[in-house]
């Protein structure tokens, strides 16, 4: 793991693309603007606003540990570090329309989970409810857990690049069944874990191609995903259909071994779509004519007794169907393209950092 | 409808035979014959009229004078060491033909008529109006060497847009859809190619544009805001002959010249681009792969059927062509292996000119005018095409009355039938999984008769008196909805459909639009007019985006889509200097414009089945002040105008979902308080020619964000207000230079260069400023601020041109 390869792999991450979401032709303009434009960094003036509640979190149909996160917004421009205000010692429970009702435990900074063994069930709608310590209350619109289709086929096509560090690339799709006789709303993205074997890498002072690494004490899984993507289709004019194509991920031909990777497809209520429509909208933003104008994203989350208070985030609650899947890239030709860097072990092993981007439990599937 | 529609008629046939019986009357036309070099005059110079051989000389000043009847003229003006030329007049009142002639050595190529009086801007009773002739639009320095006729306009005062490279102008603060753009009486529903970059008339064959920004003529209706009306020149009638340029992304040729002697003559001109060898030069991947192209074909047909009647047809035909291949829309989200866009018109109009009596004169037409959008991606299992068209059918009258010698009227009817096919999707391979979709067609049938009369009260008075009485029949066949009362309009509070059979009237609406203007001339050079006037609009284009898109659907007004409508007051000091050779004025206006249309928070328009659950219709206002200066005489001609104006919309409907800004007034996309451009022309000699023009304008508003929130790892801007921020100012400087390399040889091919420098001092201009936040990884742990400036043209472009001419 050098500096090139990760912001190498960022780069991928950042190319996974969007499907066919609603012809979003707009962005058509933007191309054409591509070839006699040019974008620069800009400084605008902005006036703050008031820190706003923000409630960042979902369920599913999955038993496992939910996390809600209650933090406040920070002014878009600030030289402060971002987002360290939190909602903290709330009073957070998840009722569903059956009566039943899960109490949230504070973990710190903003973190409220439910026990391992929480799973939600499709077919019921689930409510968010928040107590503040200074008593103001919020709740959330009722969720709908709706069902999800199973994922039918993963395949790839293989493309063979004629620059930058790589031979190829393998690009990933999925097909699936929308559900019949209903308007279905579907969001996916996908998990790669990588076994490491060192868990420490630093440069040597000789040259650039010089590591000096140290093994992990135990197994360690690195974790890839595409952080801020929002895959997202609506069924509007592939009702009953076969959906077929969904571009998932590329894969990046840098070893015959086999890549793995957990593909989930999830399922959204309509009000969760158009979140994260007008959301992938705005942070898609490419500045041209043809981009509407920004506007305020309504969430689901609202202030019982002060409709006026501004509440930001979204409760979602979806049923997943998830694919392990080792993707073969040996049956290549030509090889891929070699390293030339050199990995000196130290005598050492170093811990597993588990956090976001590393692991230590085994993945599921793997 | 049929029964009006007869009531109508024979109101017409009324009054037709009353002015039938009405006393002949000769008109005057006057004018003056000049050297188109010096501008001298010429005494002595021929006019002939060639229909009754009689004519008439210049005096000493080089002015002649003579009574004609009102009608179609072919007059041929010779003078000793000159060539001679001819000239097409129609006359309908007395008036001003100023005649330019070349000395036999030095030929240029154009012909310039100057069939206004020189001091008409201070006599006449219209205002709010300029008018450039072909040759001075063909002088202002182009982008990529593509004369735009419609860009030309934006160098008027009260005249913006949004950016470059957008299709349509925003005057005095109202949308692009609120002008009327007619070639030849055609109205055109998208005047731009290659998304606005062009316009998408063929400069060789206009002769003038005339935009009417207030006292707009009761002839024209159906739109809110501006008439840019485009005229067409007429054939040659004399002989044939072939010119065209060629530059860097386009050529042109035109043909012209009489069919049958004396009786029929015609022209075509067509144009095509070829803009992907430019692609191909990028670095760019997704630029590389690009295509994209256009072409147009105008054609006029003239018939002279006899000294008082003709025949008229224009032509248009136009097709613009996109594609982007599967890399490049992968990095715009799209994963096809490619996609088109294409969007055509075709427009035809037969015109017939008719003597009616000695001073009556008719204009009738028959028009068609379509205009057809298509997006479509070939891609198997995804493919679709999904179309969109709307279809103008009209016919009209227009009669032109000089009643008494100090009484013109003008008056007359137009029915236009409009249909749109709002959207139509369709799988476009038998593998795709796309279900098809059609949104229903529209019908509505619009009316307009009116009456005016430019009534000369006294020589320093003289009024315009005018109305013109609309009607709109919104038909069938149709379902419409009915939504619950007290809630917002959405899809989920459609409580019932109603349904409306074929020609069944769904909606009908009737207006009286009064235009009334007025001239009071204070000295000899210099008047005071004012004007107030009321315009109804029933269709409109619409768009949730910052500029329009070619793409973008039509739509009727309909049940719970109501017709815009706008007042207009305006007022202005017009004063001339130095014998004509300056032309000033300054204008203030007030707009109150009602049902201007915007959009509800995040909503789709596309395939959208009930536009009215995302439109929202509110109020707008406008105001400003506009200062011109024209120099029309002398080696260095050229303009100077500004304009003070601003413009805000207030939507408050009665739910938080359909107010705007919380239903309080906000900048509109296009308000641009400070607008300033200068147009300058210098004539060196015969050779050499040096154009330059340069823009000012504040920047427009935009939306900007007050916070940032977290969820789910997107990073996602908190908007709170609409418009409430400010681009940087705009400027840019364009120069040109044209020679002739043999001016004074007769050559039977005569060619010229034109050398133009787009945005001399490679300005950056801000076209917008945007947040983007996705995938920026490094956000998570810096405090990074993600604002970008995009500008388009953002550098120098040179660019060469040849013209020909044989």
């Amino acid at each position: 793991m050098n500096l090139k390869w990760l912001t190498y792999s960022i780069l991928y991450a950042s190319m996974i693309k969007h499907r066919y979401i609603h012809f979003n032709i707009y962005r058509y303009g933007l191309i054409y603007l591509l070839l006699i434009s040019c974008i620069s960094s800009y400084e605008p003036k902005l006036e703050p606003d008031s820190p706003k509640l923000t409630v960042d979190g979902w369920i599913s149909d999955q038993p496992g540990t939910y996390t809600i996160t209650l933090r406040y917004s920070s002014p878009y421009i600030n030289n402060e570090i971002v987002f360290t205000r939190y909602a903290e010692n709330a009073s957070v429970t998840i009722t569903d329309d059956a009566g039943g009702e899960t109490q949230l435990t504070y973990e710190g900074t903003g973190k409220y989970q439910t026990n391992p063994t929480f799973a939600g069930q499709a077919g019921r709608s689930y409510v968010l409810n928040i107590m503040l310590q200074d008593g103001t209350f919020y709740q959330s619109q009722p969720e709908m857990l709706k069902p999800v289709p199973p994922i039918d086929t993963i395949y790839t096509s293989y493309k063979e690049l004629s620059k930058g560090f790589l031979r190829g690339e393998f690009s990933v799709f999925f097909d699936f069944m929308d559900l019949a006789g209903t308007k279905d709303y579907y969001q996916w993205d996908w998990t790669h874990y990588k076994l490491e074997q060192y868990c420490h890498i630093t440069p040597s002072h000789s040259n650039e191609y010089d590591f000096l690494v140290a093994n992990c004490c135990g197994p360690c899984w690195s974790i890839d995903r595409c952080y801020g993507c929002i895959n997202i289709f609506s069924d509007t004019y592939y009702e009953d259909k076969k959906i077929s194509r969904v571009p998932v991920l590329k894969i990046p031909y840098d070893s015959k071994a086999p890549y793995f990777v957990q593909i989930r497809l999830k399922s959204l209520t309509e009000s969760a779509f158009k979140f994260w429509y007008i959301v992938s909208e705005q942070i898609n933003n490419s500045g041209g004519i043809f981009d509407k104008p920004p506007v305020t994203i309504k969430g689901n989350i609202v202030n019982v007794n002060n409709p006026n208070d501004q509440v930001l985030g979204y409760f979602g609650a979806s049923a997943i169907y998830e694919v392990p899947i080792y993707i073969d890239r040996s049956k290549i030709d030509k090889p891929p393209y070699g390293t030339a860097y050199i990995y000196r072990e130290r005598p050492i092993c170093i811990e597993c950092s588990v956090g976001p981007y590393r692991t230590d439990r085994q993945p599921t599937g793997w | 409808m049929v029964k009006s529609l007869r009531y109508y008629l024979l109101i017409f046939f009324c009054l037709t035979a009353l002015l039938a019986a009405a006393q002949s009357q000769y008109l005057r036309l006057s004018g003056k014959v000049y050297d188109r070099e010096s501008k001298e005059p010429l005494a002595n110079a021929n006019i002939v009229f060639k229909s009754s051989q009689t004519g008439v000389s210049t005096d000493s000043t080089g002015r002649f004078q003579i009574l004609v009847l009102p009608g179609y003229h072919v007059l041929t003006v010779s003078y000793l060491g000159y060539k001679s030329r001819t000239v097409n007049v129609t006359i309908e009142n007395s008036r001003e033909l100023n005649i330019a002639l070349t000395e036999e050595l030095k030929t240029l190529d154009e012909v310039s008529i100057s069939s206004r009086r020189s001091d008409e801007n201070i006599t006449n009773t219209q205002f709010g109006t300029n008018k450039l002739s072909m040759e001075s639009i063909s002088k202002l320095p182009s982008f990529m060497g593509e004369v735009d006729v419609v860009k030309s306009v934006l160098l008027l005062p009260g005249v913006t847009n949004v950016g470059e490279g957008t299709t349509g102008l925003n005057i005095r603060g109202s949308n692009t859809d609120q002008n009327l753009i007619l070639m030849d009486g055609i109205p055109f529903f998208n005047s731009g190619h290659l998304f606005g970059f062009f316009s998408v008339f063929n400069p060789d064959v206009v002769n003038n544009v005339t935009l009417h920004k207030g006292g707009i003529p009761a002839k024209h209706g159906g739109r809110t805001a501006a008439v840019l009306d485009v005229k067409l020149k007429s054939p040659d009638t004399e002989k044939w002959s072939v010119n065209g340029g060629a530059g860097l992304v386009a050529s042109r040729v035109l043909v012209e010249g009489p069919v049958i002697p004396e009786k029929l003559s015609m022209l075509v001109a067509g144009r095509v681009s070829y803009p992907n060898y430019l692609f191909r030069m990028s670095s760019k991947e997704e630029i590389k792969t690009t295509s994209a192209g256009f072409y147009d074909i105008t054609t006029k047909w003239e018939y002279r059927v006899s000294d008082k009647s003709r025949i008229e047809f224009t032509g248009y035909a136009s097709n613009d062509d996109f594609k982007l291949s599967g890399d490049s829309l992968s990095n715009i989200e799209i994963n096809a292996t490619s996609s088109e866009f294409n969007w055509q018109a075709l427009n035809g109009s037969v015109a017939w000119y008719k003597q009616l009596g000695k001073n009556l004169t008719l204009r009738s037409s028959a028009i068609r005018s379509l205009y057809k959008s298509t997006i479509s991606s070939p891609d198997s299992s995804n493919a679709y095409t999904l179309g969109s068209q709307i279809r103008y059918q009209s016919i009209n009258a227009d009669f032109t009355w000089q009643a008494a010698p100090n009484h013109e009227l003008d008056f007359g009817i137009a029915v236009n039938y409009y249909t749109t096919w709002p959207g139509t999707l369709k799988p476009d391979h038998p593998a795709s999984s796309i279900n098809p979709l059609q949104i229903p067609r529209e019908n509505g049938l619009e009316m307009g008769i009116y009456a005016s009369d430019q009534w000369k009260v006294s020589e320093r008075f003289s009024v315009q008196l005018g109305a013109r009485y609309s009607q709109w029949q919104a038909l069938g066949k149709a379902d419409k909805y009915e939504y619950t009362q007290g809630m917002p309009r959405t899809i989920e509070s459609i409580t019932d459909t109603v349904s409306y059979a074929d020609g069944d009237i769904i909606r009908s609406f009737a207006a009286i639009e009064p235009r009334v203007s007025v001239t009071l001339k204070v000295g000899p050079t210099s008047s005071l007019k004012a004007n107030y006037n009321r315009m109804y609009q029933y269709v409109q284009q619409v768009s949730n985006t910052t500029a329009s898109m070619p793409s973008d659907r039509w739509q009727l007004c309909t049940t719970h889509i109501n017709p815009q409508s706008t007042d207009q007051v305006s007022a202005g000091y017009f004063r001339n200097f130095q014998n004509d050779m300056f032309e000033t004025s300054a204008e203030v206006f007030y707009k109150s414009m009602n049902n201007v249309t915007d959009y509800k928070d995040g909503v789709n328009l596309l395939l959208n089945p009930v536009p009215e659950t995302a439109m929202l219709q509110g109020r707008g206002r406008a105001y400003g002040a506009e200062v011109f200066v024209n120099k029309k005489k002398g080696s260095v001609t050229g303009w100077f105008s500004y304009t003070y104006s601003q413009t805000h919309l207030k939507v408050n409907g009665d739910f938080p979902e359909e107010q705007i800004n919380n239903g309080k007034w906000y900048a509109s996309n296009y308000n641009r308080p400070n607008n300033l451009s200068l147009a300058l022309n210098y004539k060196r000699d015969n050779r050499i020619t040096y154009s330059a023009n340069f823009v000012y304008s504040t920047g427009r508003p935009y939306t900007s964000p007050s916070d940032k929130y977290l969820v789910n790892g997107v990073y996602i801007p908190n908007y709170t207000g609409r418009n409430q921020n400010k681009l940087p100012d705009y400027h840019r400087l364009d120069v040109s230079m044209t020679i002739d390399p043999n001016p004074k040889k007769e050559h039977r091919w005569k060619g010229s260069w034109t050398l133009s420098i787009y945005n001399i001092y490679a300005r950056k201009n801000a076209y917008s400023i945007f947040f983007k936040t996705k995938n920026d990884n490094y956000a998570l742990y810096l405090k990074k601020v993600n604002a970008y400036k995009l500008s388009v043209l953002g550098t120098i472009f040179p660019s060469i041109t040849y013209n020909y001419k044989f």
